[in-house]
């Protein structure tokens, strides 16, 4: 890399309220075990875009927003019911939900590819490298790219709201039962979460597309599971390990030349790989004494 | 007359079109320490969920202090079993305790001073202060039972309502255990078990709920749990039976030679 120009830099700036979006909504959803529905929203997400386009003839981001919302929340449901009322398995009956709407979401695309100004490359693998040529003018000044604002946005809801209910999350994830019997709904929390889910993914395609965003909804948590004792140290490292991922990602896509989302997963994944190895070498170092002292203790 | 601390009347629930609990009608009376006693497969747990509404039911009546649910639920404290829940989770001890304060909180509302001295408090009452800091995926069996104790306690309530509390427990917690629920009983607490082991029922219990899909016997322990109610219960199932039988028989000549 030569010189930083704005652009790169809008770039980053883009890649890193991405990945803290993704980081923060994954945390939970980590948590409860539900990568996969991150993977079915996400996927999903493209039928609401197009859906909302084709139905207000908008681009405007909040009606995208709040189709891809709906249609994020319509798939939950639609996997809950063919778990529940179809008595399908429940990662088959996420998997028939998500590839379907996905798949209607593409027939829609190519069907209409002439009125639809949405390239399925794109919406797939995103690519973050043309965002900052979409720019938001505000005011008649020229604010920046688009997509970098309503992620910014969507990362500060993402924030505001796993920060403010982290207790209720808490308390659903790790005892529903007891949860309930306290009076507490539990499914109006997995819906909320849900609905995070779809906001970040949709906020996020152009950036990272929909199947890389479940690596970086997925990936940094899971970093952050391995050090954390907390969930509020686990959101704080999640984020942490995504920015990271964004930075050395980007710069790894401008040395060799390729494609900057997947280089920002891919060094996410890596990132995993060596703290993973690391926790281990680690717990081998210092858990025998320590596990010795515990049994004395007892 | 003071009001049952639970009632069940024509309760039944079935499980895809299966029936598990067949018009089940019983009362527990307050300050009972009660089991829910039956073989495997018996509906024990689910008594409970359905009671709680945990599990949908096809028919019944359920009331806690003669009201709804949802009327008297600051009263009632549920401990799901201990394998239901995933204890990886990253948290600390404290802070699975503090949930029982949490849960009586609006979302938005942190947890108090008062609170945070109640959870320590009641993990006091469970022998399990010095692990207030602990990760809960480094406890036992019987610690993690405890500390579930210890948030119901913390989470305050006339009715404990537990499912299998002693399931994979070392004898020390078990015997912990029982003192506690003894205490609380003393206190003017109702508690409820689910419970599997018939050898220790007796001792444990002075009210019984016997169960096999149907309600086959309730009442104070004594004159429930006999041979022929526990003949009726577990049907064929022999290796336990003569095991029980066995007890009774000696407590039976025990008493009698107390008596001459």
């Amino acid at each position: 890399m030569t010189e930083m120009t704005s652009l790169d830099l809008w770039v980053i700036l883009t890649a890193t309220v991405c990945a803290c979006a993704c980081a923060t909504s994954g945390v939970f959803l980590v948590l409860r075990g539900l990568a996969m529905l991150a993977d079915a929203v996400s996927h999903s997400v493209l039928f609401g875009i197009v859906l909302a386009f084709l139905l207000t003839g908008s681009r405007a981001p909040l009606v995208i927003l709040v189709g891809a919302g709906i249609v994020g929340v319509f798939t939950a449901l639609a996997a809950q019911f063919l778990n529940k009322e179809g008595k399908l398995q429940e990662d088959a009956s996420i998997g028939v939900s998500f590839t379907w709407l996905f798949a209607v979401g593409v027939i829609l695309v190519s069907a209409f590819a002439g009125r639809v100004d949405i390239d399925q490359e794109c919406v797939l693998y995103g690519e973050i490298a043309f965002v900052p040529f979409d720019t938001l003018t505000l005011w008649g000044v020229e604010i920046g790219p688009r997509a970098f604002w309503m992620l910014l946005v969507v990362a500060v809801i993402d924030i505001i709201v796993v920060l403010f209910s982290k207790a209720r999350f808490e308390l659903v994830t790790f005892d529903p039962s007891f949860a309930e019997t306290a009076g507490i709904k539990s499914r109006r929390w997995h819906y909320l979460l849900v609905c995070l889910v779809s906001l970040t993914s949709v906020a996020s395609f152009e950036a990272v597309g929909v199947i890389l965003v479940v690596g970086m909804m997925v990936i940094p948590p899971n970093i952050a599971l391995l050090f954390s004792r907390g969930t509020t140290s686990m959101l704080w490292l999640s984020n942490l390990f995504a920015v990271l991922s964004a930075v050395l990602g980007y710069w790894l896509a401008v040395a060799i030349d390729a494609s900057v989302s997947a280089s920002m997963v891919v060094v996410a994944g890596c990132l995993y790989g060596v703290m993973a190895l690391l926790k281990y070498g680690m717990a081998t170092v210092t858990a025998v004494p320590s596990k010795r002292a515990e049994l004395l203790e007892l | 007359m003071e009001r049952a601390a639970l009632s069940v009347s024509d309760l039944t629930v079935s499980y895809r079109h299966k029936p598990v609990l067949w018009s089940i009608h019983f009362e527990i009376p307050q300050h009972c320490l009660c089991c829910i006693v039956g073989p495997n497969g018996a509906g024990k747990s689910t008594l409970l969920k359905a009671c709680l509404d945990l599990v949908p039911s096809v028919s019944g009546e359920v009331r806690f202090f003669g009201e709804q649910l949802n009327a008297v639920r600051h009263k009632v404290a549920y401990v799901p079993q201990r394998e239901e829940v995933d204890w990886d989770f990253p948290v600390s001890v404290l802070e699975v305790v503090l949930m029982g304060r949490r849960a009586r909180l609006p979302f938005y509302r942190p947890v108090s001073k008062a609170d945070r001295v109640l959870a320590e408090e009641s993990l006091d009452k469970v022998g399990m202060l010095p692990f207030a800091e602990r990760q809960i995926q480094q406890l036992s069996g019987g610690q993690q039972q405890r500390v579930f104790l210890a948030r119901a306690l913390c989470q305050g309530g006339d009715l404990f309502l537990l499912d299998e509390p002693f399931a994979g427990v070392d004898a020390t917690s078990e015997g912990a255990l029982v003192e506690l629920f003894q205490l609380l009983v003393a206190q003017g607490k109702t508690v409820i078990c689910v419970h599997h082991d018939l050898n220790t029922a007796p001792v444990y219990f002075n009210w019984a709920v016997l169960l096999n899909l149907r309600l086959i016997a309730s009442g104070p322990i004594e004159n429930t749990l006999t041979e022929e109610t526990i003949k009726s219960t577990y049907g064929g199932q022999l290796a336990v039976l003569t095991q029980v039988f066995e007890r009774l028989r000696k407590e039976q000549l025990g008493s009698q030679q107390d008596r001459s």
